[in-house]
Formats: structure tokens, C-alpha cells, sequence
């Protein structure tokens, strides 16, 4: 899809500016696969923040006490800040915040897969924290590095506070691990289920990601899906092991000559499904947004009727 | 209607450009700000100013680097003409308007896009950017915004502390708080690699 143009001195300065770790910002001149490539990773990026508010809001009634569900109230508000910086680093391409938001509520715009599985229990949320914020925060400490200023920027801001994210998640699961029987048991089965669309997050292997070419030319992914795949399975295999949990995968070993761990093949026919949109709820999360825009319309009609009359 | 937001971490440091928030008015937006941008306490001022009232310049990189320095090149605005919208804070005839100037003088990351440098008497904001120009000359600047003083709506003083005060108390929105858990988990990955590393196959995976 993305071919490289013809070198004119605009293109070949563009380059250079990259080469030497400058950031392009708003205004300044980039190709238009640049822009249009950016658009569509920060939009899509954009909307994870805002669908992943959903699998765990739907928690904040249930949280088993008032410190884990005010740590959850903050994680979930968290998440829907960082919506906003994405959706304002992707106008400064020249798109526009009602476009992206209603790509989204028709159900033509994509987000991460992960958000289009099921939350089952409790223990659910720990793993989410641990695994999937874990796994997010992987992928954007590789785009914090990104040759986009407004995307890089967001990278940042948004690493420092998924790390919270994170560490409360490992809290809850480290606890479960070392609690009564049944605790084990749903932590066991927490990792048993999202095991495998964690490791799917990283996207397809190098071998089959067409646009990884030039992102990489043009420093907006600075390093390939398989490798920070392989930065995530390093860290947390031996920390799940360590407090005895079975990691779903009987393939899944520690290559000594490399010191790296292996992991067994990934169902990637599973994971184009869900992509499709025929993953276990694609359907209630798209009705849960749309659910929720439209029940805020008498406040956003409200805030603007109260404006007009000042 | 687009706002873009201007935070202050310190009292001695500029207000900087960290992003932009929708809303209907200035009052509305100076409250999202603080939600989406002031969650952490590392805040103790915000301006919000309409997007329609910025008058942006920007450079071309060959011409940066070929010279060293920014020129005055054909300016873009973020609005095209801001006078256009009819805004009444924008300066018409002979008196001048006070300025708010904002600059950007990195090429490399930086948390900030433009940052607070301060005010220029102009009657037109392309002429509040070669006043900026020449009242700010050092260091480099790359982009030159510029908007009418009176259209930055600002937290009050007096109001700050209640604003972002509350954030410090949120200390389990900080990963600190998690901190000895991870680290006693950390050491026993580490022990953990360097057992697999050095002895045979891991009996258990």
C-alpha cells in the first residue's frame, strides 16, 4: 500500500530530519503517507483508550472494596484522559475530533481486539491491569520514541501513568496467587483465558505486518511487533511463575543459548476473526459506546444552550 | 469549539502547550482541562485559549536548516484569517492590542509543543509576530503563536489550590505507591533468569 514516492528535496530533508532525532510537529512538511499512516495508528489508538473503559466501568459497582475501587474509578478515568490526547494529537494531522468519533459509533473505525473479549469475575481486572496495561505500555515506550512530536508526547504522558495501571493489576493478581484455594483458582483461570489475546496484541509477526517498512523509515514504530513481543514474554513469564501460576501454553519454554522465552504458535485465524468484528463482544461494546453517547446528549445539549445564553 | 491548553508545572516556569480539549465555552473548557491534563499533581496554573484566536507560524525545514535560524516566511495560521471570524478581540485600526506570544525552540522531544515567552503590543497578529521577533530574538524559535491577550481565559489564583491541590492527595494514582510489591517481585524474576540461564531447562513452563 505504502510505496515509496519519488525523492524530492522536501522528502529526502523530511528523512534527514528523522535521521538526525528531530521531532516533526504540526505544520511542518511530511509526506502523505506519513500523515495518513499516523492518522490511522493514533485514531485507532485513540479509540482502545475509549472502548477500554468498558470491560472494567463495568467493575466500579462491583470492586470488593473502597480502596480497589477507588484505584479503579482513577485507572478507568485515566483511560479516557489519554483518549483525549490521542484524539488531539491525531487532529493536529487535519483531522477532525467528530470524524474519528463517529467512525467509531458507526462501527467503521478499528481498536485494539483485546477490548472484545469478556470480563468474567474479580480477578479479571488484576489481570487486565497486569497483562494488557503491561503489554500497552510495551508497545508505547516503543512510540514515545516516535519521530511524531503531539504522538510522542502522548506516549509519554500516557506510559508514566499506565505504569500505575500496571503495578495495581500485579498487586491484585500477586495476592490472589498467594491467597485461599479458590483465589488461586480464579486468578489460574483469569490467566488462562486472557493468556493469548494478550500475546495477539502485539499484532501479526514481522513476516506478515505489511506497513512495517516504512514506519520504521520514518521512525513511528521504532521497533518490530515480534520484538517488543518478545520484551513482554521475557518480563512477565518468569514473574508469573515465580508466584506459581500455569502459563496456557504446554509449547512455552526458556531458550538458555539466547536467554529468551519461546512461546507456542499463536491461533492468528482466531485473532483476524475478532478483528473482523466476530470476536465474543464486538457487539455489546459497540452498543455500550453508542449507549453511552447517546444518554450524554441532553449534557452536551445542556452545556451548549447554557453557553449560547451567556 | 477546539481550546488549546496551556499548563504550568511551577510558578517559576512558562505555561506550556500540552494539548487541546472541546467544549462550548471557556469555563467548560478550563474544566476538562484540568480533568484531562491536570489528573496528576504536577500543576499549578492553566490558560485556555479558543483555537480561532491563534495566529501560528510555521517553517519549512530546509529553510531552518539551510539558514540556520528562523526567517519570516509566509505565515500559517491556524485559522486562516483571524479576522475574519469577526472576533472582536482581535485588533482593528490604530490601537494596538496586547499580545500573548508562545514559541517553540526545540526541534528535538520536548514535552511542551510552544511555550509562554511573553507579550507584544501589535494592531494585527502578523504584526505581533514580527514584534515577537524582535523582542525575543535568542534562542532559535521555530513556531510563533500568537493570540489577542484578553482571548486566554486563566484559573484564578486565589481558586488554584482546590483545583489541584486534591490530585496530590490521589496517592495511589502514583506507581511509587506499588512500589515494594514490584520490587520484591522483580528480584525474584531476576533470580529466577539467572537460575535458568545458568543450570539446565526449566523443569516446569
Amino acid at each position: 500500500m505504502t510505496q515509496a514516492t519519488d525523492i524530492t528535496p522536501k522528502l529526502a530533508e523530511f528523512e534527514a530530519r528523522i535521521g538526525r532525532g528531530e521531532k516533526i510537529e504540526p505544520g511542518d512538511w511530511m509526506p502523505d503517507d506519513y500523515r495518513k499512516q499516523l492518522i490511522r495508528m493514533i485514531s485507532q489508538h485513540a479509540h482502545s483508550e475509549i472502548v477500554g473503559m468498558l470491560p472494567e466501568g463495568n467493575y466500579i459497582t462491583r470492586a470488593p472494596s473502597l480502596r480497589r475501587k477507588m484505584v479503579l474509578i482513577a485507572k478507568v478515568q485515566d483511560e479516557g484522559g489519554h483518549g483525549q490526547y490521542l484524539y488531539h494529537a491525531a487532529e493536529t494531522l487535519g483531522i477532525s475530533r467528530d470524524e474519528m468519533e463517529q467512525a467509531l459509533l458507526a462501527g467503521k473505525a478499528k481498536y485494539s481486539s483485546i477490548f472484545n473479549y469478556p470480563t468474567l469475575n474479580w480477578a479479571d481486572i488484576g489481570m487486565i491491569g497486569w497483562l494488557v496495561d503491561g503489554a500497552a505500555i510495551k508497545n508505547q515506550t516503543m512510540l514515545a520514541h516516535c519521530s511524531y512530536g503531539p504522538y510522542s508526547r502522548a506516549m509519554v504522558r500516557i506510559c508514566a501513568e499506565e505504569t500505575f495501571h500496571q503495578r495495581q493489576g500485579k498487586e491484585m493478581i500477586v495476592k490472589y496467587a498467594q491467597g485461599t484455594p479458590n483465589q488461586r483458582q480464579m486468578a489460574q483461570d483469569a490467566l488462562n483465558r486472557w493468556w493469548w489475546p494478550v500475546l495477539m496484541m502485539f499484532g501479526p509477526h514481522d513476516s506478515d505486518s505489511p506497513n512495517s517498512e516504512v514506519l520504521r523509515r520514518w521512525g513511528v514504530k521504532t521497533q518490530s511487533n515480534d520484538t517488543v513481543r518478545q520484551l513482554f514474554l521475557d518480563e512477565v513469564v518468569p514473574e508469573l511463575m515465580a508466584i506459581g501460576l500455569q502459563i496456557p501454553d504446554p509449547q512455552l519454554h526458556f531458550d538458555a543459548e539466547n536467554k529468551h522465552w519461546k512461546h507456542g504458535p499463536i491461533d492468528w485465524a482466531h485473532f483476524w476473526q475478532v478483528v473482523k468484528g466476530n470476536g465474543p463482544m464486538n457487539k455489546e461494546r459497540l452498543a455500550a459506546r453508542n449507549q453511552a453517547h447517546d444518554n450524554g446528549a441532553w449534557v452536551r445539549d445542556a452545556v451548549t444552550a447554557y453557553a449560547s445564553r451567556k | 469549539m477546539r481550546y488549546e491548553i496551556f499548563k504550568q508545572d511551577a510558578p517559576n516556569q512558562p505555561h506550556s502547550n500540552v494539548g487541546s480539549v472541546h467544549a462550548p465555552d471557556a469555563e467548560m473548557a478550563l474544566m476538562h482541562a484540568r480533568d484531562v491534563y491536570g489528573r496528576r499533581p504536577n500543576a499549578v496554573s492553566m490558560w485556555v485559549v479558543p483555537e480561532s484566536e491563534i495566529y501560528a507560524t510555521s517553517h519549512e525545514p530546509e529553510a531552518m536548516s539551510h539558514e540556520g535560524r528562523t526567517k519570516n516566511q509566509e505565515p500559517r495560521t491556524k485559522s486562516q484569517e483571524p479576522e475574519a471570524h469577526g472576533s472582536k478581540l482581535t485588533a482593528h485600526g490604530s490601537s494596538p492590542t496586547s499580545y500573548a506570544v508562545f514559541r517553540k525552540t526545540s526541534q528535538r522531544r520536548s514535552m511542551t509543543y510552544v511555550a509562554y515567552a511573553g507579550t507584544v503590543e501589535a494592531n494585527t497578529p502578523k504584526d505581533a509576530v514580527t514584534a515577537a521577533m524582535h523582542k525575543f530574538p535568542s534562542p532559535a524559535t521555530f513556531v510563533w503563536w500568537v493570540c489577542p491577550e484578553a482571548a486566554i481565559s486563566k484559573t484564578e489564583a486565589e481558586a488554584a489550590p482546590s483545583w489541584f491541590e486534591p490530585a496530590k492527595d490521589k496517592v495511589y494514582r502514583q506507581q511509587a505507591y506499588y512500589g515494594d510489591a514490584t520490587r520484591k517481585n522483580r528480584r525474584q524474576r531476576t533470580k529466577l533468569v539467572n537460575k535458568l540461564s545458568s543450570d539446565e531447562t526449566p523443569d516446569e513452563a
